[in-house]
Order: C-alpha cells, then structure tokens, then sequence
C-alpha cells in the first residue's frame, strides 16, 4: 500500500512537472510568435452596431493600423503634394466640400465615417472591396505617384521600413514588387479607416440618458422616425444608412455619374440610384447630394419637402399617394428636422 | 445464507430494472438536420427583378424589386397532431441566394403531417432592439415612435395605374398582431435521405385571399394604415407551398 501511494505520488509530481513543461513551452512560444508577426487588434465596435466588414486576406493588425495611419496623413504617396487627408479632412468628418474629376463633374467627396460597416464604396458603389478602395488612387486623378519615388523615398525614409516591416514582414520596401506594394499601403490605409468609429453624437447620448434633447430636436426626431418625413427607412438607426441603392429623386434625367449605380450595373433599372450615405456627423460634411449640389442642410429637406423629381427609377417608398413630389412639412417641422440632423453630430470623432 | 441470496437477488432486481429505466429514457429520438429552400413566383411565372410582367387578382399591372420578411416559429406537425416549434428566427431576402436558405436543427427525423410558419414576429419577440444588430435586422427596425419592433415584411416595386403612369408601392407590415401564420397541411418525411424542405412562395398571393388588395383603392402604401398591414398579413396565410 505504501509503495503503492509513493508511485502514486511519483506520477503524480512527473505529471505536474510534464504539465509545467508543456505551458511554458507553449508560453515560450506564443512569445515567439509575438514578437515576430504583427499583434492582432480587435476593433473596438458599439455593441448596438452590427458587425463590421473585415477581411481575411488583411487582419487588422495595431503594426498595419499605425502604418494606415501614417500614410493617410503624408504626401509621401503622391507626386503633387497630396495625401488621402488632403480629400478628407478630419474636422470635416474626413471629407472635403467637392472634387472636380478629370471630366469635369463635380463629386461631394464621401466622409471616412464607419466605413467597416459598408459592403461597398463610393456613390454608385463601384468598389466592393475597402481593402483594395485606394489602388486607383495612385493615378492621375489624385496621387499621380511615381513609381520609382515612391521606392526611393519610402525605403530611405527614417521610420516607414521599420513600419512596414512590423506591419507586414517586409524587409526592404526595395524588393517588393510595385502591385504588391501598392496593395500593402492600401491594406494599412483600410486598416486604419475600419477603427474611424463614429458612435457618440449627441443623440447617441440622448439615447443613453447622457444628454437631452431640446423640444425642437424631439420634434424632428419623431419626423425623421415617423411616415412625416420617412427618413429612417434609407437612414434607419444606428449607422443612419441602409446601405442600399435609391433614386431620391434630385434627377429626372440622367447624364453622366448622375446615371449612379447604373455606370456599374448597366441595368437601367439601376438610373439614378446612388448610395445611401451615413447621417452621422452630415452636419460636418456639406454640400449635399452625390454632386454637391445642395450647400446646406436646410436646402436638402426643403428639396425633401418640395422637390422630388419623378422618374420611373423613383424609389417606391418616395411615391406615397399625396405626398408624390414632397413631404409638405411646416416651416417649423422642416426646422426641427434640421436641428435633429444636427443631432448626429459626433464632436470626439473629429477631435480626439 | 437464504436471506442474504434474496437480499442480493432483491438488489440485483433492483439494479436490472433501474437499468432498464434509464435505458428506455436515454435513448434519444434520431435527430434530422433539415435544409430549408425557398423559391418564388408570381402565379406560376418565375421571378424577376424590376419588370412590370405580373397582374395581381386585381388586375394591377406590377413589378417586384424587393421582398424581405422574417419566418419565426417554424413548426411542424407529429402524426399524433401535437406540434413542435422550434425558437429559430430566419430573416429572407427573395433576391438573395444566400437569404433564401437555412438549416433547422432539433427535429426528429420521421413523418409530418403539416408544416407551420409565421411570417414576421409575434408580440412576444417583437420590441425594439429585440433581435441582433446585424445589417439585416438594423434594415428592419420598425421606428419606435411609430410602435416599435421590426417590419415582418418588406415587399415593394412598380405597379402601373388607372391612368396607366408608372407608381412605386411599398407593400410594408409590422407592428403586433399583423403577423400572418403561414400554413401549408401536407404530409411531408425528414430522415437521412429527405433532408431538404422546398418551399414556395406565390407572390401574387400577398394581393388575394381573402382580401383583394387593388394599389389604386387601398394605397401603394400601407406602413402606418392599420387596415391595409390587416388586409395583407390576412392574405400571408396561403402564400406559401410545398414545392
């Protein structure tokens, strides 16, 4: 019996010691793992948010969303002193009043505002893919970068080797090849433009008992969430998107990139059909419409009110029987609906 | 000796029966995984997006560009009549391959007699921020201050008028109490080699049965119109069959 419990005691303590072994052994590894490849970050989304879009192909990484960071602030991508911030201001909810493409038309340059939570980009969503969104920015209509100075002054550059290294293994920039290393840049942008989270308006606080409302902002908010001004069903809380395509109205013909979606598709169906964009932070991102053409908020909801143009791509929630070319609101209704706009204002986002 | 061999033969009695119990209550009804599929159509013509091909019963020319809706207690029918209902909640997109399909677990594998849906939520599961925040469901919300909850339906595209204009309806139902039970009485089998369920739905129903919904008279939009959201969820109990 004796001898029986001390080999009891011998297996025992040898498996506590196997077991010892075996964690720090596998300890020692997950070290080595860290301290070669890029730590994983898990994006930090509002739990009233639906999952974000990420990809397999390019995890979000802090190593790749420091670097994102970096290059979407620095001209060093371009060859005429323009950087992805140029077009995208951070005080303006990363955006720019307009851009004039090489045709000559006019573009109200969409906001970096939750873009983790889009499945496509630009206005008639011609680009699935965020991770591959800023390839055709290289060209001449934004960057007009030079290949060869771009190498050159990335790899001689005092911290972008050691950037990129961290972020994506590469230990000369010098031996990638140019596609490659245009899609690297493009992954630590996107990287960097999933964490451009916007959640904290001042509605947002309202909802959460933080802050009040005003009488004229309750107002709006219950035209904008009621048949009064049928806001929500393309603008519906929480990311006051639908993520859909819709003609709202402001062409009857379409000439150009007013033609929207259907540039993509070819499908007529498609006419005038453009993406619906966030509300949040709207008051910082004027004009309004795909081009621009409204200067103000109060412009858009009296074109709301009274300026709905008919066509056969209309959106069939915008042909309700008596209200076909408007919403008809009140001077003060249409007031209160621009105070709750306003609402949506997330001042940390622009700030911190 | 004699009463310590009946002792033991009591206890052994004992421990045999109790076996015999726990068996008997161990073992599980075989469990089917079932796919459900579901197809559309519009009174037998195949479904196509965004063209003006399809007249309803009355007598509206119409297109459809979107339906989305939600199937919640998905039931069937034991041949003894009792029902068993399982707690899935399914959100279809009619124009998405990947909406149109889902795997209902739990389900013993063997013979039905009918099979049960509701189409949309019933009060019990349908109040603000009831459901997950996916993309879908966030589609869906139905906005507080006009009662809360989600749509159970979304159908909406073109329609031609008296005047023969082009006008959009929205054909859109939510709010407690317009949830429309969906029932389809055929006898049906699950088992290892029939594991896949056929649904069908006759779009053009949405707009008969019992009550004819013409879009001139009763509107091309009925979210927020208590009588037309009545009318149509009425009309849900037959959209759907076996395929």
């Amino acid at each position: 019996m004796t001898s029986f419990l001390s080999n009891r005691t011998k297996t025992k303590v040898f498996l506590g010691l196997g077991i010892c072994v075996w964690i720090i052994a596998c300890q020692k590894e997950d070290a080595v793992q860290t301290q070669s490849g890029p730590t994983p970050m898990e994006l930090q989304v509002p739990p009233f948010f639906p999952k974000p879009y990420l990809s397999p192909d390019n995890p979000l990484t802090y190593e790749g969303v420091e670097l994102g960071q970096k290059l979407y602030n620095d001209a060093i991508l371009s060859s005429n002193g323009l950087s992805c911030s140029s077009c995208h201001h951070k005080d303006l909810a990363y955006s720019i009043p307009l851009f004039m493409n090489q045709q000559g038309e006019a573009i109200s340059v969409p906001p970096h505002v939750n873009l983790a939570f889009n499945p496509d980009y630009n206005w008639n969503g011609s680009q699935p893919i965020l991770d591959t969104l800023c390839m055709d920015d290289f060209g001449p209509a934004f960057f007009n970068t030079h290949r060869d100075s771009l190498y050159q002054r990335l790899s001689t550059h005092a911290t972008y080797p050691k950037l990129f290294q961290k972020a994506f293994g590469i230990e000369d920039v010098n031996s990638v090849e140019y596609t490659l290393l245009k899609q690297k840049i493009c992954y630590a942008i996107s990287q960097y433009m999933r964490t451009l989270i916007s959640a904290d308006s001042h509605f947002d606080r309202f909802l959460v008992k933080k802050e009040n409302l005003n009488a004229m902002e309750i107002e709006g908010m219950s035209i904008f969430f009621s048949e009064k001004g049928d806001c929500f069903h393309c603008h519906g809380a929480p990311l006051f998107t639908d993520n859909r395509f819709h003609n709202n109205g402001v062409d009857s013909v379409f000439i150009g990139m007013n033609q929207g979606r259907y540039q993509v598709t070819g499908n007529t169906n498609d006419l005038g059909l453009f993406s619906s964009p966030t509300l949040r932070n709207i008051a910082y991102t004027a004009p309004y419409m795909h081009d621009g053409r409204f200067k103000t908020l109060e412009e858009v909801v009296e074109f709301y009110d009274s300026g709905v143009r008919r066509s056969s791509t209309l959106d069939p929630i915008m042909t309700k029987a008596g209200k076909e070319s408007g919403l008809h609101l009140s001077d003060y209704q249409k007031k209160s609906l621009v105070a709750f706009l306003k609402t949506l204002s997330d001042s940390g986002f622009i700030t911190n | 000796m004699r009463v310590v061999i009946q002792l033991t033969g009591i206890v052994l009695l004992g421990i045999w029966s109790g076996c015999q119990k726990e068996d008997t209550q161990l073992i599980p009804p075989v469990e089917q995984e079932m796919l459900v599929r579901v197809s559309y159509d519009v009174d037998g013509d195949s479904l196509v997006a965004s063209d003006i091909r399809y007249t309803n019963a009355a007598g509206n020319p119409f297109s459809v560009n979107r339906l989305n809706y939600y199937f919640s207690h998905i039931a069937v029918q034991n041949l003894d009549g009792a029902w068993t209902t399982l707690e899935d909640i399914v959100y279809l997109d009619a124009f998405d391959a990947d909406k149109n399909t889902f795997l209902l677990k739990g389900l013993a594998a063997g013979n039905y007699k009918a099979f049960r849906v509701v189409i949309g939520l019933e009060p019990d599961q349908n109040s603000s921020n009831s459901l997950p925040p996916t993309v879908d469901n966030i589609n869906m919300i139905w906005p507080e201050p006009m009662g809360g909850g989600y749509h159970f339906v979304k159908l909406e595209g073109y329609f031609l008028d008296g005047t023969n204009s082009n006008q959009g309806y929205a054909m859109h139902i939510g709010k407690n109490t317009f949830h429309s039970p969906a029932i389809i009485s055929q006898s049906f089998e699950i088992n290892a080699g029939k594991d896949t369920l056929d649904l069908k739905m006759n779009i053009a129903s949405w707009f008969e049965g019992p009550n004819q919904y013409d879009l001139n008279i009763q509107g091309n939009y009925s979210m927020g119109k208590d009588s037309s959201m009545r009318k149509l969820s009425e009309n849900g109990y037959d959209v759907f069959s076996f395929k």
